[in-house]
């Protein structure tokens, strides 16, 4: 499609002067806390903002309305209730307990809670991970580029990632959390303005006329209904995605650099209030997609935010939606890196190579992490054949590996082994590799995704293994006595 | 904010959310034009409240700038400190049960309309 040259300017000077901004940052990132925890100095402002903009990838924006279009107003509550219950269980149970135990990674907490052999695996898991992770983002933003500026998808993929690095290189999580605030800020105004004109072109005539106008669209009337025609499969297969919220060091490094505990419990659950309204204004925009597209012209569901946008909005407007669009990739992305980079510098270079090293030297070390996880992501992106199927492969696979263990650690008030942590994650991870090259069969005639199947494998191992080996005291009895916790 | 105002925006908030949630389960999608409005409200508070700490904000980043990275990383000292049941920690007790209920609701209303 081709924008009007206000547009294109808006969209280019919204991603050149976001990562200005956060490269102005990097005299603050002088430090391990500067660089990888914001000097644990962000407020209530910030932890809201940044936990929303990077919680709230441009896949979801992309996919939530697709959902709605193609499944009806079932799509929100199947695909993002769960998701939004577990995230505010996450912000409620976890956040404040996880700024007081402080440190800097979800493997940190790994290694008081197991030992620093969980740290030392659970690091490079999650390194992996995040890369895999970030990997559906850029190839979302790589999407809207290439319907935006008919740009290759590979070159888009290798420049979005490129205006990443640049200031996640220079400043850290500093630039995370202050390019997160101003993007955080573009996508409620682009969404909202889309939201508006969405509204406006399908409320006119009432709401009767609406349902009679969507019932040509949704045939099926169980659309019109909270899990429309779903499968109970796909129930609690986005159920179990919906818990990789528990896992995601996405809400941990939010509330590891909170400046207190209260601010990242109010900043966290607050962000998810913030959240819910976004993704109703993504419903909408679902709603209005039937109405005002109809049933025809999109290759796919995934693109009917794109369109409705080129569709509806005039001058300017749309380039602010297309730059917050791109805001909410980029805001994903940089948070992805950073952990990534958290964990190489601090899980395993840290940790392992060289426990005396200067903060110098972790800093550094994070900052090679930058740029493999960077090219890591790349190569995923440029290899993976749809975003919908890499984001469900990413929840099947991911959560049954480092859930149990993070329960337990919060959860599980008694000794612990570092077997138990092990097992976990390595059964949890075979089992449900098994079970999606199987297919995902039915269990005893009950419905029986593979992240579901992982879940129940790794709940074993966790306990079998906890019968195995030296057992640990309690990480958090241990710290309400004021006792130091060894690795 | 006075804990009188507080409890009036609080509450004012969680009603507006559980009136979506139901209007939805009705299939009666006006109610929905507040959406955006709610969305920039929040957006408005992050804004505001961003404005207001800045020079706090500014004052306390500013020793990061002067720090000297190469002397050796110290390990983070955890205070343990009880988790404070204030006027926030009841409202956002109040919203949880409030939203868990309504999607509860909605799987009870999915699966009987089967």
């Amino acid at each position: 499609m081709a924008l009007s040259f206000l547009d294109n300017a808006i969209i280019w000077i919204g991603i050149i002067a976001t990562s200005l901004i956060g490269v102005y940052f990097s005299k603050y990132s002088k430090s391990v806390d500067g660089f990888f925890v914001a000097g644990r100095k962000m407020n209530f402002s910030l932890v809201l903002a940044s936990m929303l903009a990077s919680w709230h990838g441009i896949s979801f924006y992309l996919w939530l309305p697709g959902a709605v279009y193609s499944m009806g107003w079932g799509g929100w509550v199947v695909t993002c209730g769960t998701f939004c219950i577990i995230d505010m269980a996450m912000g409620y149970f976890f956040a404040f307990k996880a700024r007081m135990i402080g440190q800097y990674t979800v493997p940190d907490l790994f290694g008081k809670a197991f030992g620093k052999k969980a740290q030392l695996i659970s690091g490079i898991a999650y390194f992996l991970y995040m890369g895999v992770f970030a990997s559906a983002e850029v190839l979302a933003i790589a999407l809207v580029l290439n319907f935006v500026f008919g740009m290759s998808t590979s070159l888009a993929i290798v420049l979005s990632a490129a205006f990443v690095i640049v200031y996640c290189f220079t400043a850290g999580q500093y630039a995370v959390f202050i390019t997160d605030f101003v993007q955080y800020l573009l996508m409620a105004l682009g969404l909202g303005l889309l939201c508006v004109f969405s509204f406006g072109g399908v409320m006119g005539a009432g709401n009767t006329e609406l349902l009679a106008k969507l019932a040509e669209v949704w045939k099926d009337p169980l659309q019109f209904t909270p899990i429309s025609n779903y499968s109970v499969t796909q129930v609690i297969g986005f159920g179990i995605t919906g818990l990789g919220a528990i896992m995601s060091p996405l809400y941990f490094s939010r509330a590891f650099s909170a400046k207190s505990a209260k601010v990242a419990r109010d900043g966290i659950l607050c962000s998810l209030y913030a959240m819910v309204s976004h993704d109703w204004m993504l419903m909408v925009i679902g709603i209005a997609s039937v109405v005002l597209l109809g049933a025809s012209g999109m290759e796919n569901a995934e693109q009917a935010t794109l369109y409705l946008s080129a569709h509806i909005l005039p001058m300017g407007i749309c380039g602010i939606v297309f730059a917050a669009l791109v805001s909410a990739g980029l805001s994903t992305v940089n948070s992805s890196f950073i952990s990534g980079a958290s964990n190489l510098g601090r899980d395993i270079y840290q940790k392992f190579i060289n426990p005396k090293a200067t903060q110098k030297q972790i800093v550094n070390v994070g900052r090679i992490g930058i740029v493999f996880q960077a090219v890591l992501t790349v190569v995923i992106s440029l290899f993976a054949d749809s975003l919908v199927q890499l984001s469900y492969l990413i929840g099947q696979v991911a959560q049954p590996i480092f859930i149990v263990p993070i329960l337990a650690i919060f959860f599980h008030r008694k000794p612990k082994t570092l077997a138990a942590c092990l097992m976990a994650m390595g059964i949890g991870a075979i089992t449900s590799v098994v079970w999606l090259l199987l297919g995902e069969p039915d269990l005893f005639h009950i419905p029986m995704p593979a992240g579901m199947f992982g879940l129940i494998g790794s709940t074993v191992g966790y306990f079998v293994g906890n019968c195995i080996g030296k057992k640990r005291p309690d990480v958090w009895h241990a710290l309400q006595r004021g006792e130091a916790v060894a690795e | 904010m006075s804990k009188t105002v507080k409890h009036i925006v609080y509450s004012l908030g969680i009603l507006i959310y559980i009136g979506i949630m139901i209007s939805l389960a009705c299939n009666f999608y006006l109610p929905l034009i507040v959406v955006p409005f709610v969305a920039w409200a929040w957006a408005l508070i992050v804004l505001i409240g961003f404005i207001r700490d800045s020079k706090r904000f500014r004052a306390d980043i500013a020793s990061d700038a002067n720090k000297e990275w190469s002397t050796d990383a110290e390990e983070y000292k955890v205070v343990w400190e009880e988790e404070p049941h204030d006027t926030e920690w009841k409202y956002e007790t109040a919203a949880i049960i409030g939203f868990t209920g309504m999607w509860a609701i909605y799987m009870i209303i999915g699966f009987l309309a089967r």
